[in-house]
């Protein structure tokens, strides 16, 4: 299993937030960094101020799309601009309810989404993740 | 002034007077002896006395100023500076004046020094006389304006003033150097010389005019008056230059005979126009006479006695006999134009010729017995016999002609009152079915053939004939044998017995059947053109250039009864269409407008059919038209407008089209409910699956499962929470078919306001409304209401805390359309980011506020429900301004 060495979670619904998590911690391991932001604003301003990567080891975001004001595909955009450096530490699933192709095909086109998981994520799948 | 005397001759004249009346003197200047001789005493009328005579004793003699001057030429001589004569005047006692000349010599001694003076006296008076009438003579003779001249009897000038060189244009010399004979024109060289012999016998020239030939070689004419001196031979002569007087004179004597010359001509032509009058009168075909007031005849011209074959002889001084019968007339003729002067008749009349046929003659009989050169009547005819011969022939031709025609389709019969007889016309006979040979001509038959229906008809129109004894004329029908029924035209009139009473009833029967049969049929084909546009139901008129309504059909009147006031109602057949048009305002304005130039366009040629469709809000509702304006074939002066109804189809127009759009829309929202349901709806169902998947798949403690719990009933409310959404807005659509009504603005703001009163106490938002423009609106209630309601409530949920929250809302009216602006003091949208997706279904824009996203969604929606559009013009922290459009 090649782990990562945190998880963040950008999702203005709670509820997600509380299940991805409880499913990492179940099914994952219990020791791994989570970090739930509700506020993307939050989250992106994270990620610009984490730069320690000691180990190498990966982070992963998991990222809503549909968010008031500041939406998943504009935290993307944000993420394209930054510098290297960071968006290299991350591996980004984005995480939405829709089932829209549209949306999922404008995903796939992002290269710095790894995948597009439809919601809700449940255990099998996110132990699929990893292995 | 004549110039007689010569001014030489003067001055030889004072020469010898200089040798009378002279006296001497001797003055010794070194004793001062001063001797005169008697002569000096006599001249200077003084006596000689025993006292010495001295300077003193001169200056007495003379004036002081005379003095004067002696006593200076005096002390000159002795100086022997001067010896230049010296004239003084001197006046004697007796007031005589002299003029006195001093004449002197000197004489020196041995020494050279003046020893004494020797001189005389002289009495110069003539002298001086002739030398000033010398001046004046020079003067006259050179100033003067007359031509003076001094010649010789020997044919040349000697002296010629200013005047003579000026007019003649030859320099003195010029006229001095040659004979004047050859200046004179030649035909006056003959009397110039006898006139310069008759001078050399001493006589005076007197008015002797020659003419001079000047240098540019016109003459001129010179009067002379000239003396001569037969001594010397030479001719003191004075012209004048009359050549304007001899030119006005000739000209005068060439206007006399010109005058003379025209009035002879004028003489001669009177001359000739008489003759040729006469020989006109004479010669002409027209026959003239003249008769005096008593209607006797003065005079024939020869054409007239051709024409009556009567001799001016035989007709003179008696009455116009030869007219026969006609005689009585011409004579009244006469004397009705008797008391006009100039006053003319035209008249025709038939006569007997002296040989005894008749001939007819025309003319013209004037009254000019006032006139001062006939004093007569003026009766000049020409004989038109051949013209009226003709003329009768013509009308006996078209006599038979008509009689041929009446053979032909009319009949007569006539009706003796006393006896009851009938006779009948063979042509009558044959109208009624019968023939002649038959024997039924009798007023029984006649009577029972005339069509049952018409008896009475006839009968009244018999009995109507007898009682005024007027002439009639009616139709009525006869039933022949055979049953056929024909119209007949029946013209009655009487003759009458020698008392006055009716004889006959003359009946002339024309059968019209065939003119009556044409008559109905056509009277039934306009019948059935009628009755086929008054069954149609689209309203037809008739309209002419003018814009007049000639026709219409009965739908047309009928619209006008059933729908009130209408365009249609105000122009019934007779009122004019264009001026009705002209005058239409409102709701009917623009179809007014469009039929006149409908109208126009066809009359014109632009067109030849114009059509324009229009809605009418009649009493049933509003109703859709067709006007059609086309060419009335028949007559190009007006045209056709029909109107017909075309609702149900235009229902089905519009239908469609709104069918068109409603699925466009419905697509639209199709797409935007499968956005939703992908979005918005799993949102909380995939939450759901996710929390129970963990209830399923773990052994959970008691608090992990109450934690997840809680998620499940939080998901599912906010799952039904969506659905209620989504059943609103389709319940928003199911809206669109509620009944319109007028929306008064003011109230439906006061009653959002009292609705969510909390709201607005909380906020303190002030609302100020202008609906001066446009305040009520026909529109479904719950659709405006709601647009309004989202709209306060969203100005409410993003006010500014920095400022006290106002809204504004105003309506506005443009190119017809609704306006309405919706303007806050919030915080406002950030439109270049958020322009796309301010009206999006659960779009929001501020997390820090609750929301779901669906306020604007649903003010957008059923904005266009209500077919109107609306924009977003807003600045972040500036507020929002929403402009709603409604079309009309």
């Amino acid at each position: 299993m090649n782990l990562p060495e945190r998880f963040i979670l950008v999702d203005d619904d709670p509820i997600n937030n509380l299940i991805i998590e409880h499913q990492i911690k179940t099914k994952i391991s219990t020791d791994i960094e989570i970090l739930s932001f509700e506020s993307p604003q939050d989250g992106f301003d994270y990620i610009t101020s984490y730069n320690d990567s000691k180990t190498g080891a990966q982070t992963v975001l998991f990222l809503d799309l549909n968010m008031p004001i500041f939406s998943g595909w504009d935290f993307l955009e944000k993420l394209e601009n930054l510098d290297h450096k960071i968006t290299n530490q991350l591996t980004i699933y984005v995480s939405s309810s829709s089932l829209d192709n549209r949306d999922i095909d404008r995903a796939n086109k992002i290269d710095l989404v790894k995948e597009y998981l439809i919601k809700p994520l449940t255990a099998e799948r996110l132990i699929g993740l990893f292995n | 002034m004549p110039m007689n005397a010569n001014f030489e001759e003067v001055q030889e004249g004072v020469q010898t007077q200089t040798k009378q009346n002279q006296g001497a003197w001797e003055l010794d200047f070194s004793t001062g002896n001063f001797l005169w001789s008697v002569e000096m005493f006599n001249l200077l009328h003084c006596h000689p006395s025993s006292n010495k005579i001295t300077q003193g004793f001169i200056c007495d003699l003379f004036s002081d100023s005379e003095g004067v001057k002696i006593i200076d030429w005096f002390r000159s001589l002795k100086s022997g500076l001067e010896i230049k004569p010296l004239d003084v005047v001197f006046v004697s006692d007796a007031n005589i004046q002299k003029h006195i000349r001093w004449t002197a010599g000197i004489f020196r001694d041995t020494f050279g020094k003046i020893q004494k003076a020797i001189g005389t006296v002289q009495d110069v008076t003539t002298f001086k006389d002739d030398e000033t009438k010398l001046v004046q003579y020079k003067h006259f003779f050179y100033g003067s304006n007359d031509l003076n001249c001094i010649a010789n009897v020997h044919g040349y000038f000697e002296k010629v003033n200013q005047k003579f060189t000026d007019l003649l244009g030859y320099s003195e010399l010029d006229l001095v150097e040659n004979s004047f004979l050859n200046f004179i024109h030649p035909d006056d060289i003959a009397g110039t010389l006898k006139e310069i012999e008759k001078l050399k016998g001493g006589a005076i020239t007197l008015n002797f005019c020659n003419r001079y030939r000047k240098k540019n070689g016109d003459y001129v004419w010179l009067d002379w008056t000239s003396k001569p001196d037969t001594a010397s031979g030479k001719l003191y002569a004075i012209a004048r230059d009359i050549t304007e007087r001899i030119n006005y004179e000739n000209n005068l004597v060439h206007l006399n005979e010109e005058l003379e010359n025209k009035v002879a001509q004028r003489t001669k032509e009177i001359e000739f126009r008489k003759k040729y009058y006469e020989a006109i009168i004479t010669n002409s075909n027209e026959a003239i006479m003249t008769l005096d007031v008593k209607g006797n005849i003065l005079y024939q011209s020869p054409t007239a006695a051709k024409i009556t074959g009567y001799s001016e002889k035989e007709l003179l001084n008696k009455e116009a006999s030869f007219l026969g019968k006609s005689l009585l007339m011409f004579e009244a003729h006469l004397n009705e134009l008797k008391r006009n002067e100039g006053a003319s008749m035209p008249v025709e009349f038939k006569i007997k010729h002296k040989k005894g046929q008749d001939i007819w003659i025309e003319g013209n009989i004037i009254n000019r017995l006032q006139s001062k050169n006939i004093k007569a009547y003026i009766f000049n005819f020409n004989e038109i016999t051949h013209r009226k011969e003709s003329e009768i022939a013509l009308r006996q031709s078209e006599l038979k002609l008509k009689k041929a025609q009446d053979i032909a389709n009319f009949g007569n019969w006539e009706l003796r009152i006393d006896t009851g007889e009938m006779i009948w016309s063979e042509v009558a006979c044959r109208i009624h079915g019968f023939l002649k040979t038959e024997t039924k001509q009798n007023f029984s038959t006649w009577i029972s053939l005339i069509h049952p229906d018409d008896l009475n008809f006839v009968i009244a129109n018999i009995k109507l004939v007898q009682e005024t004894v007027k002439p009639i004329s009616f139709p009525y029908r006869i039933l022949l044998k055979n049953k056929s029924v024909r119209y007949v035209n029946l013209d009655c009139f009487f003759e009458f017995d020698s008392l006055g009473g009716i004889q006959k009833i003359n009946g002339i029967v024309n059968d019209v059947t065939d003119e009556k049969q044409a008559e109905k049929e056509m009277l039934l084909s306009q019948m059935f053109t009628r009755g086929v546009l008054d069954s149609l139901t689209s309203q037809i008129a008739v309209i002419d250039k003018s814009g007049l309504v000639k026709e219409t059909n009965k739908a047309w009147d009928a619209f006008r009864t059933v729908n009130g006031e209408t365009l249609l109602t105000r122009t019934e057949s007779g009122t004019n269409f264009i001026e009705i048009c002209k005058n239409q305002k409102y709701s009917e304005e623009e179809t007014s407008h469009k039929a006149i130039e409908g109208i126009n366009a066809v009359f014109k040629n632009k067109l030849d059919e114009y059509q324009y469709e229009y809605p009418l809000n009649l009493a049933n509702g509003v109703h859709w038209f067709l006007m059609r304006i086309t060419k009335f074939k028949q007559d190009k002066s007006m045209v056709v407008l029909s109107h017909g109804d075309i609702t149900q189809r235009k229902i089905a127009e519009l239908l469609t089209k709104k069918t068109a759009n409603d699925l466009m829309y419905r697509n639209r929202e199709l797409e935007q409910f499968a956005y939703m349901v992908s979005h918005n709806l799993r949102a909380p169902v995939a939450n759901l699956i996710g929390l129970t998947d963990i209830l399923i798949h773990n052994n959970l403690s008691d608090d992990k499962v109450k934690e997840t719990t809680k998620g499940l009933f939080k998901s599912a409310n906010r799952l039904d929470e969506v659905i209620k959404d989504l059943n609103h807005i389709l319940q928003v659509r199911g809206h669109a078919n509620e009944k319109k009504e007028i929306i008064y603005f003011d109230k439906l703001i006061k009653g959002i306001e009292s609705s969510v009163s909390t709201l607005f106490d909380n906020s303190n938002l002030v609302v100020k409304t202008d609906f001066k423009a446009i305040n009520k609106h026909l529109i479904v209630k719950s659709y405006l209401h709601s647009i309004f309601y989202n709209l306060i409530i969203n100005s409410i949920k993003y006010r500014s805390n920095l400022r006290q929250p106002l809204v504004e809302i105003k309506t506005e009216v443009n190119n017809k359309n609704l306006v309405i602006r919706y303007k806050d003091n919030g915080i406002g949208f950030n439109m270049s980011r958020d322009k796309d997706n301010v009206f999006g279904l659960y779009k929001r824009f501020n997390p820090e506020i609750e929301g779901k996203g669906i306020g604007l969604y649903l003010v957008k929606l059923q904005v266009e429900l209500i077919g109107g559009t609306i924009k977003l013009e807003s600045e972040p922290d500036k507020g929002a301004e929403f402009i709603i459009e409604i079309m009309n």
